[in-house]
């Protein structure tokens, strides 16, 4: 027997509000879908225009590539390894290294020489950069890693930590978790106010345009030696005097008090840092590349400014901690965090934490195990270098 | 973790959401979820104060069981011994962790000043969101002593009260009265046949998110970038000086408005309704109307808990507690000098506005052109107030109030974009409605969605050149 419902008021009551509440809760749900939708496709749209435009190098676009100094050096390395020109020496390590001239490391070691040196590098980026260049088939029988005690703190995780990322070739060289983490750190880099810029390169990208000589900022020569251009060009219209300029700098951080301090309250050494510097030495040791380690220094009176007591022991204990590292894996050591130490000129600073030609080349040498001084005078000066710049530089070629 | 940073948007709150509404059901499973969620949020900023909370989450929590167990057994003492023990304990915490180091600093000067040499100044790391969670459970505890409020059906039920991370760091300061019943509507089930959350709270919830994140991200942000160099100059123009002053006065509005949007944004994505905190403050027209209008959580819990408490304006009374009542309000914001200086000129703006308006009928109508003028000038006032609030220190403010009548030195060219920028927005303040009144009148049309959700992924892009919210400090 077929059962009846009855339709009561009540019934109808229940049932009207009943499809409400389903209707309220599709409305609910379809407003929310809409709105995550539209957030996606604005947000995803905006980090595809940035990424594909570029607008500050800091991404690794294939319609736009990075101009910065360690794509353009990554670009360059591989021209010279598809040229048959590939170097034997790589010098790594942070801004503070670009300046080594590789001429000088060729005379030294006798090998062809590349200065692979680029902002923040840390010892994760060294490694990457050492595997990318044996993946490419350069024959590397030694390197000059200098040491940057700031990356060994992990002082250069916000500012530089993601610049890897510029270049996807040495980015894939990373262990998967350091990709993964600089992945998720990528949105971040996205700078709002270049959006327009952004979206203008993405739709037409520019082309390298040619630079008038007097506003070259930087340059980069076909073996990766950093000139600065306009403080050298300032200074020889004596527009820029470095004992000046730095003075003044210290005397600035002279009244900042805690400001100048160079290491954040309760810095720490970075274990992450140190095992990829292990995992760089190790490597070396695999592939039977020398290594020369190098502890790089800061301007002496600004060491003295912005290293309390106690950091100044945290980096004795560096120091010592890489000399033990070395001497396991047969890499040699100096310790030229004291610019004395290779009686390293007071003022041949370009500011207070970058070397000119003159005390960067004194370092190498002492590194070398020769004396400050020693052959200096066969070694052409910046000057000369930018009056004659090399064919292929990074002013005229991408 | 900052709410206008990559890991709450894109991680932590869909984490959050998708656990609490959709892998599970019935109320302990949304309470468990939204419990440990609140201590993973707070556990973010510093792990070691997580146990802080636990422990006086647990005092209050017993405190209130036992009283009411008392309250039958006819333990009047007791009862008081249970409300004044837990006040103690909050009040502690916070004159220990808070206030500790301003009275040692005070000590130092003196004995400096009395026999030459100061004396070590101690200063404890300030948990994040003390302010806020101990005024919370202190009105609690009091409400429970009242028989306003019934205790805490559960200790789960409570730390979700305690410990709701939406507005755990920063407010509003809610009470346990204004969630009772919606905790009831949880437990009866009302919320266990959705799939998500109920169509109105999840509309609600998004609008507020969103315009919480546009104020906070593209105002207040961009407003504390090009005031802040100003307000750390040794001297300033008069154009400067303005621009700095006005420009403050807006973001701290809309800073901390922001803020508050996204917290009761938040909640109601999570079911739950919090009371309002900024009713349009700056359209106030005197300044009784503006502490109507502005940190509504935390006036409307000075006076029920303290100001009356104290008498309130009986027996001749009133200017007394009212200068007592903002003296320890300016304090609560922040220990040091600067700030009881800021609770005070407001207790005067207060007592002034009661003296020249007694007798008047505040329901008499008044002229357009008064109103606007009344709003104006306790606008003003209100933003004199300012200085001191953002000063570094009393001497910081005399300087910039110096500068504001021309005592500064030269003026720069980005004054003028920072004063067209403020013009604006105080066009917005006075005309366009707040938040609140845009985000419960709102239909439920899909242009608004796409509106909103397109405005939060603008907000989003801004993440990576974020700034704390400015009542993190508090």
């Amino acid at each position: 027997m077929a059962s009846k419902t009855t339709i009561t008021a009540d019934t109808l009551h229940a049932t009207i509000r009943a499809r409400q509440a389903v209707s309220a809760m599709r409305t609910g749900l379809r407003f929310g879908a809409v709105f995550l939708l539209s957030f996606a496709v604005v947000w995803v749209g905006v980090m595809v225009v940035h990424f594909l435009g570029n607008p500050d190098g800091m991404f690794p676009s294939t319609r736009n590539p990075s101009r910065r100094e360690l794509a353009w050096k990554t670009r360059q390395l591989d021209r010279l390894v598809r040229e048959g020109n590939a170097p034997s020496v790589l010098i790594l390590g942070s801004s503070r290294i670009m300046q080594v001239f590789p001429a000088q490391v060729e005379q030294l070691t006798g090998g062809k020489a590349f200065n692979f040196g680029a902002p923040g590098s840390s010892p994760m980026d060294m490694l990457a950069h050492l595997r990318f260049a044996l993946a490419r088939g350069a024959p590397i029988k030694s390197v000059f890693i200098g040491i940057d005690d700031q990356a060994m703190f992990g002082n250069y995780e916000n500012s530089h930590g993601t610049r890897i990322a510029m270049v996807r070739e040495l980015f894939t060289q990373l262990p998967v978790r350091e990709q993964i983490r600089i992945v998720l750190r990528m949105p971040a880099q996205v700078k709002p106010e270049l959006t327009w810029q952004a979206l203008r390169q993405a739709i037409d990208p520019p082309q390298l345009a040619s630079v008038p000589p007097g506003s070259i900022g930087i340059m980069l020569r076909d073996d990766g030696y950093l000139i600065p251009a306009r403080q050298l060009n300032a200074r020889r219209r004596r527009r820029w005097d470095p004992r000046e300029d730095l003075l003044r700098q210290i005397e600035i951080l002279r009244n900042a008090g805690d400001a100048a301090l160079l290491y954040p309250a309760g810095a720490k050494l970075s274990d992450r840092q140190v095992e990829y510097l292990r995992q760089l030495l190790k490597l070396c040791r695999k592939h039977k590349i020398r290594a020369m380690v190098v502890l790089t220094p800061v301007q002496p009176d600004y060491a003295e400014l912005s290293l309390s007591p106690a950091d100044k022991l945290k980096v004795r204990e560096l120091s010592v901690l890489i000399e033990r590292l070395c001497q396991k894996r047969r890499a040699t050591y100096r310790d030229l965090s004291s610019a004395q130490s290779f009686a390293a000129m007071p003022w041949e600073w370009r500011n207070l934490t970058h070397m000119l030609a003159e005390n960067s080349r004194r370092m190498v040498n002492v590194a070398y195990g020769k004396p400050p001084e020693y052959r200096l005078d066969q070694l052409p000066d910046d000057f000369t270098l930018l009056r004659e710049p090399t064919p292929v530089n990074s002013v005229n070629t991408p | 973790m900052l709410f206008n940073s990559y890991e709450f948007l894109f991680a932590f709150l869909p984490l959050t959401f998708i656990l609490y509404w959709f892998c599970g059901r019935g109320v302990h499973w949304r309470m468990t979820v939204l419990a440990l969620a609140s201590y993973a949020f707070y556990a973010w900023w510093d792990w070691r104060f997580m146990f802080l909370m636990i422990a006086g989450t647990s005092v209050n929590y017993l405190a209130a069981k036992r009283m009411v167990k008392l309250e039958s057994s006819d333990g009047a003492r007791g009862k008081r011994a249970l409300l004044i023990a837990p006040i103690v304990v909050n009040l502690s915490l916070l004159a220990v962790f808070k206030y500790f180091g301003f009275f040692s600093r005070i000590a130092s000067e003196l004995s400096q000043f009395l026999h030459g040499g100061p004396l070590p100044v101690v200063a404890l790391i300030l948990p994040i969101g003390i302010s806020f969670y101990t005024f919370e459970a202190i009105s609690y505890i009091i409400d429970v002593y009242r028989g306003v409020t019934k205790p805490a059906r559960s200790f789960l039920e409570y730390t979700c009260f305690i410990s709701m991370f939406p507005r755990l760091i920063a407010g509003p300061i809610v009470r346990y009265a204004d969630l009772e019943a919606q905790f009831a509507a949880h437990r009866a089930g009302e919320f266990d046949q959705q799939f998500g959350p109920p169509a109105d709270h999840l509309r609600v919830g998004l609008l507020l998110l969103t315009m919480g994140m546009v104020k906070k991200v593209l105002i207040a942000d961009r407003l504390a970038l090009a005031i802040g160099p100003w307000w750390s100059a040794s001297s300033l123009g008069l154009a400067d000086s303005w621009a700095a002053v006005l420009g403050y006065a807006f973001q701290i509005y809309f800073d901390f408005s922001g803020y508050s949007d996204i917290a009761v944004g938040l909640a109601h994505l999570f079911g739950f309704r919090l009371p309002q905190n900024f009713n349009s403050p700056y359209q106030a027209t005197d300044p009784i109307d503006f502490w109507r209008r502005w940190h509504m959580t935390l006036s409307s819990w000075l006076r029920d808990y303290l100001y009356i408490p104290l008498g309130g304006n009986r027996r001749g009374r009133r200017t007394r507690n009212l200068m007592l009542t903002m003296l320890l309000g300016g304090l609560w914001h922040g220990a040091a000098w600067q700030f009881i200086a800021w609770g005070g000129w407001h207790g005067l703006l207060l007592v002034g506005t009661h003296w020249l308006t007694r007798g008047a009928d505040p329901d008499r109508p008044r002229h357009v052109a008064r109103l606007w003028i009344s709003r104006q000038i306790t606008f003003a006032l209100v933003v004199a107030g300012w200085v001191l609030f953002r000063a570094d220190g009393l001497d910081s403010a005399g300087r910039m109030f110096g500068a504001l009548f021309g005592a500064g030195g030269a003026a720069t060219t980005s004054a003028s974009s920072v004063l067209i920028v403020c013009a604006f927005l105080w066009v917005w303040v006075n005309f366009v409605p707040n938040s609140f009144q845009i985000a419960y009148r709102t239909p439920p049309r899909l242009r608004y969605a796409v509106i909103a959700g397109s405005a939060l992924a603008c907000c989003a892009v801004f993440f990576g050149t974020k700034t704390d919210f400015l009542y993190f400090q508090f």
